[in-house]
């Protein structure tokens, strides 16, 4: 399962994006990155040899030997270092922008259900942290591992050469370090776990006494809130503190036992030299070459957990690449010729129609209506009585329903996603701007409009004019970096981009939020031209639009309660004038 | 004053100053064990060419004998150290809370975003990485680095003289060589920014991407700014693969040199080899702090512009409060305002000169649109606010006279704030009258018509809100909120403030019905926007600007045809009847 993921998150270098010549650069540099460590060490080892035998033999010419063999081993390891880490750094930046690009496409390409159920933070920080965690293990957590293991190995092999008994030295401590360190690490981890939990409760404690603010003094109970927070606070404290005796006694042993290490091989040493079994400079090209390894020894524990949470960053990756996307949903489509919808006098037909999001509490009773050429339509009642998901259903959000929806005469799921959705145009509740110019904004409805278009578009909408006096007119930037526009402005926008999409059908929710009167009046005027000779379907919520409909339904607890235009509604008597009533 | 300022640091680390003395002596004898080890290791050395096996054994038991006193040294210098940095975090976290929770309101409503507490925990954990990490820095190195001084003096005066000409040089060569990389870490920083919140973007607006078919569009988008991103990377490592065998040719010299000119030392006799080993050592020692204090600098920077925050929010006042802690017995009413001005910001006035008084047993309505200040009115009242003019009893004490305590617990409220604690409902309902036994609890909940939503949402009034991913709405809250507020039985004063406003109208009116026989007789005050809420008021005063603008009986208003027919004009008008009740 773990070789997977990682063989997985490695397999971006040579597909998914990546190519062949990546994935091989990528594996050169990794090896030369890794081996420098251990170059190092051993010209650094093999010079000490040279200038500790030249100090202890008074033999000056030996120590500058020494000194420049240094020089130069370093001197070709810094030339060439720079070229192979170029390398690297480069395959691991394309490899993450790849990952990057491909989780961000699948994102935008999933089906509207799976925006619904996350919050839309859980995404950012997948392409955003998780992604540079996942980074970490092909940046440098398999690189340090195989420098351990390159270094270790080459270092023991060295010291072999130079000594037995100091080869059965190194191998001995070496494997006394790791079992230490894998004593301490799990109860360890253990411990931080927890601790981490109880700290996150804390938090959310805190942020309860600014929440609840209100409550809190109103109903007199900051002492109790209080309390409860120091108890959590106490246990949170008598983790720590068990967190810290581990550590005090990890951090005793291991500066302790690392020292005596270091200090036995001078002892062991200093008997091979003083029976003259070994140089000096032996000893010290031994001990430098030892340090490596017990690095290596030392650490190797805490990369492998490293290493973990990388590959737990991926698998959070890979949960949402593994999601179908929306064009899966709509695999049994049958690709039928384009209807000319001109033709249909019948634009929207709803035939039995039930839907559930969950599968368990439908939404959408068994609904049944059908949508005239150049007809407006609203659709009123209670929210949570399922008139927004009648859009959504429109909108091809959710293609799971029961029943037959017809779009001039052909079934909803038999269009393509683009086709379908090239033929409606939606005006939203809120409207949400994209950052970027009102220019861009408004291109959305369109992408290749011309100039004239988008302009004459915004001046139907009543938006051209605000807009041209606005500081960099249509350039000027909007969204949550831009210029904050009010909210009849918005309106006005997304008007105008529905305008130049110029769809046979347009979809309105309403917004809920009032306007002042001489913005309502510019809206109103603006959704006139907009809805005029267009079929249109408005989710009611003001009065205003809703008179001069031609139809009216009320839609309640998933069911249609009544229809009709608004006069024979209310002499109807029956649901649609109570629910107006009700509020007196 | 600027003394204060600069050592906020100290004010949080001196709360436990003795454990923090107790550790910097066992550094001390810590330090000076670990330099003695470097003078062993040199005698060490020179025995083993001296061939002295007697002195070569001797060395080695003492190392012995003194490293295993150090295990247990070094134990307890990490455990106090760290008993020391949780204890303190604990004081603080603990101050903290004790402060947001008895803080005067005005405070904690300038600081409502979630973004204050995140900006609380992470000043917290900057402090913790300081006390926990850089703090023990600077206790011990200073002082491994004199002792260190003394023995390299006691060794040889030139290799010491020579280490500290060396030294300066290699560090102010590499802080000058990495001085760019701030440069290029800034720019990359910038790219990949903009590509977060081009994906922030596409998130938010993803019904639109949907439904305008922009999902080529706004990736290519993305592309574009990942690409620039990545070349902006691809610069800065360019940069730093470059320096980056400086840096290594900088951090090894001083050793090289080390090496030579020691080797010259050694070879005309001026110290032994030993020496040469030791100096090894102590470069180390002395190299240390130069690798460490960026860090410190930086850690103790961030952690005492945190501190400064953090102390801040201790500096806060508690709420003020006095000291009468019972009602005028002989006083008829429940609430009045005598001429009361009020001002959030000190420049607009919310509530001018109102004057209006409140019998007990009455219940009053107080309408108007958004902004006329009625919630402040209730604020007043709770004594959560001070009006700067005026005067204001409640039971006939003055609100500056009353203890605030023993005022709040004669007032019940349930107001638009709906927030809930992420507890149990039963725990949330409990805080109107935390005596209440679970009989109680559960008939509030019926009454407050929380009870079924709550068995078959939650599954049960003990299970926690938030849990099971299920999802509470706005008017599901509300209505714990309202059984919370019928809990409180034992209060004098009942505040409505816009409690129904999230429930639709079916359920509003029949818990308009519930408050009509629960709240009989008591002190009711309402607050609405909606008219459909006032129905049980007796009297209506009716709040425009912060000034009362009329005053009386729903039917003395309407016939009255001023501000109060208009307003209930108008939201009949949005409701969609056309006709008005007075015809």
């Amino acid at each position: 399962m773990k070789k997977n993921r990682l063989l997985r998150l490695f397999s971006f270098m040579w597909k998914d994006g990546g190519n062949f010549l990546l994935g091989i650069s990528y594996l050169i540099s990794m090896l030369v990155m890794a081996s420098q460590n251990f170059g190092f060490n051993y010209i650094a080892a093999m010079s000490l040899k040279a200038v500790t035998d030249g100090m202890i033999n008074k033999d000056q010419k030996l120590l500058i030997e020494g000194a420049i063999y240094m020089a130069k081993g370093f001197g070709i390891l810094l030339i060439t270092l720079p070229i192979f880490g170029y390398i690297y750094q480069y395959t691991i930046r394309k490899t993450t922008m790849n990952i990057r690009e491909k989780v961000f496409n699948h994102i935008i390409n999933l089906p509207m259900g799976e925006f619904e159920k996350r919050h839309s933070g859980d995404f950012l920080s997948r392409l955003n942290y998780d992604i540079n965690t996942a980074e970490g293990a092909y940046s440098w957590q398999i690189m340090i591992l195989l420098t351990g293991i390159i270094s270790a190995i080459g270092g023991i092999t060295i010291i072999f050469s130079i000594n037995r008994v100091m080869f059965l030295y190194a191998i001995v401590t070496g494997l006394l370090n790791v079992f230490i360190n894998v004593l301490f690490m799990k109860p360890l981890r253990r411990v931080s776990e927890k601790i981490q939990e109880s700290f996150s409760r804390i938090t959310q404690k805190l942020s309860d006494t600014i929440g609840g603010a209100f409550i809190i003094r109103s109903f007199n109970i900051g002492k109790l809130i209080f309390e409860k927070f120091v108890e959590l606070n106490t246990i949170l404290y008598r983790l720590a503190l068990k967190r810290v005796k581990y550590n005090s006694l990890l951090a005793s042993f291991n500066y302790s036992i690392g020292y005596l290490i270091y200090f036995g091989e001078l002892v062991v040493g200093g008997i091979l030299i003083m029976d003259n079994k070994m140089s000096f400079g032996n000893l010290v090209a031994t001990v430098q070459l030892m340090g490596l390894m017990s690095w290596f020894f030392g650490s190797i524990g805490n990369f492998l957990s490293n290493l973990q949470v990388s590959l737990a960053g991926a698998e959070r990756l890979f949960e949402i690449l593994d999601l179908p996307l929306e064009e899966d949903l709509y695999k049994e489509i049958k690709v039928a010729e384009r209807k000319d919808y001109a033709k249909e006098d019948i634009y929207i037909r709803f035939k039995n129609v039930s839907f559930s999001y969950d599968g368990n509490q439908p939404v959408l009773r068994n609904i049944s209506f059908e949508i005239e050429k150049n007809k407006k339509t609203a659709f009123v009642g209670p929210s949570g009585g399922g008139k927004s998901t009648i859009f959504k259903l429109l909108l091809g959000f959710y293609p799971s329903y029961d029943g037959k929806i017809e779009i001039f005469g052909k079934e909803l799921r038999e269009y393509s996603i683009e086709e379908l959705r090239d033929l409606i145009s939606y005006v939203p509740q809120d409207v949400y701007l994209f950052n970027g110019t009102i220019y861009e904004n408004v291109r959305y409805g369109k992408l290749n409009a011309t100039d004239e278009e988008i302009i004459e578009a915004l001046k139907k909408a009543n938006a051209y004019d605000f807009v041209i006096e606005l500081p960099e007119g249509l350039n000027t930037k909007v969204g949550e970096r831009g210029l904050s526009l009010s909210g009849g402005q918005r309106q006005r926008i997304a008007i105008a981009r529905a305008i130049l999409k110029n769809s046979p059908i347009l979809l309105l929710d309403e917004a809920t939020s009032s306007l002042d009167s001489e913005s309502e009046k510019l809206v109103t005027e603006a959704l006139e031209r907009l809805t005029e000779g267009r079929t249109t379907l408005i989710i009611a919520h003001r009065l205003s639009t809703i008179e001069n409909c031609d139809l009216i339904y009320v839609v309640d607890n998933g069911e249609i309660r009544e229809k009709g235009d608004h006069r024979t509604l209310l002499s109807m008597n029956g649901k649609y004038k109570a629910l107006w009533e009700i509020q007196f | 004053m600027k003394e204060n300022k600069k050592n906020n640091i100290l004010q949080i680390v001196k709360r436990d100053v003795s454990l923090l003395i107790l550790v910097a002596l066992l550094s001390v004898i810590v330090s000076f064990i670990n330099i003695s080890f470097i003078n062993f290791e040199k005698n060490l050395t020179d025995a083993v060419l001296a061939k002295n096996r007697d002195l070569f054994m001797k060395i080695f038991w003492t190392v012995m004998i003194i490293v295993l006193i150090k295990i247990f040294l070094e134990y307890i210098k990490a455990y106090f150290y760290g008993k020391f940095s949780e204890k303190t975090l604990l004081n603080i976290r603990t101050e903290i809370a004790r402060k947001l929770n008895f803080a005067s309101y005005d405070y904690i409503e300038k600081n409502t975003t979630g973004d204050f507490i995140s900006r609380i925990s992470n000043d917290l954990s900057l402090i913790q990485s300081f006390i926990g990490g850089s703090l023990n820095d600077i206790i011990y190195q200073p002082i491994v680095f004199l002792i260190g001084l003394f023995l390299a003096l006691s060794i040889s005066w030139k290799l010491t003289l020579f280490c500290f000409t060396v030294i300066p040089i290699c560090i102010i060569g590499s802080v000058l060589i990495s001085k760019p990389v701030e440069k290029f870490t800034r720019a990359q920083q910038e790219a990949f920014g903009d590509v977060n919140a081009i994906s922030q973007d596409v998130i938010s607006g993803i019904n639109i991407l949907k439904a305008f078919n922009l999902e080529k569009e706004l990736y290519s988008k993305f592309l574009n700014e990942l690409k620039k991103a990545f070349k902006e990377g691809l610069k800065s490592a360019k940069f730093e693969v470059l320096i980056e065998p400086l840096k290594v040719v900088l951090q090894i010299s001083p050793f090289i040199f080390l090496f030579l000119y020691g080797g010259r030392l050694v070879i005309r006799d001026e110290i032994t080899f030993g020496g040469i080993i030791a100096f090894i050592n102590l470069l180390n020692v002395f190299l240390a702090p130069v690798s460490v204090l960026p860090n410190v600098i930086n850690s103790y920077r961030k952690a005492n512009a945190a501190a400064g925050r953090i102390e801040e929010i201790l500096n806060q006042p508690d709420e003020l409060r006095g000291v009468v802690k019972d009602k005028d017995k002989n006083c008829v009413f429940a609430v009045e305002f005598e001429n009361v001005s009020f001002s959030y910001d000190g420049e607009r006035d919310v509530l001018k000169d109102l004057n209006f008084k409140i019998k007990r047993g009455e219940k009053v309505a107080i309408v108007g649109g958004s902004g006329s200040g009625k919630s402040t009115i209730v604020k007043l009242i709770l004594g959560l606010y001070k009006p700067q003019k005026g005067i204001i009893k409640i039971f006939g004490i003055d609100i500056n006279d009353w203890d605030t305590f023993s005022l709040r617990e004669k007032i019940s409220v349930a107001n638009q704030d709906i927030y809930l604690f992420p507890e149990s409902v039963k725990e949330n309902i409990q805080y109107g009258k935390y005596s209440a036994k679970d009989e109680e609890i559960i008939s509030c909940a019926k009454k407050a018509f929380a009870y079924d939503f709550v068995m078959e949402d939650l599954g049960g009034i003990d299970e926690e809100i938030g849990e099971r991913g299920v999802k509470i709405s706005g008017g599901e809250r509300q209505r714990i909120a309202i059984a919370r507020f019928l809990l409180r039985d034992n209060a004098e004063l009942y505040i409505l403030d816009e409690a129904t406003s999230a429930l639709d109208t079916k359920l509003e009116a029949d818990i308009q019905k519930v408050f009509e026989e629960e709240l009989n007789g008591k002190t009711v005050i309402i607050v609405a926007h909606r008219f459909s809420s006032i129905k049980i008021a007796d009297r209506i005063i009716v709040l425009e600007n912060g000034e009362i603008v009329e005053e009386g009986t729903h039917k003395e208003l309407f016939e009255k045809r001023g501000t109060y027919y208009h307003l209930y004009l108008q939201q009949s008008n949005s409701n969609g009847i056309l006709s008005g009740e007075g015809n």
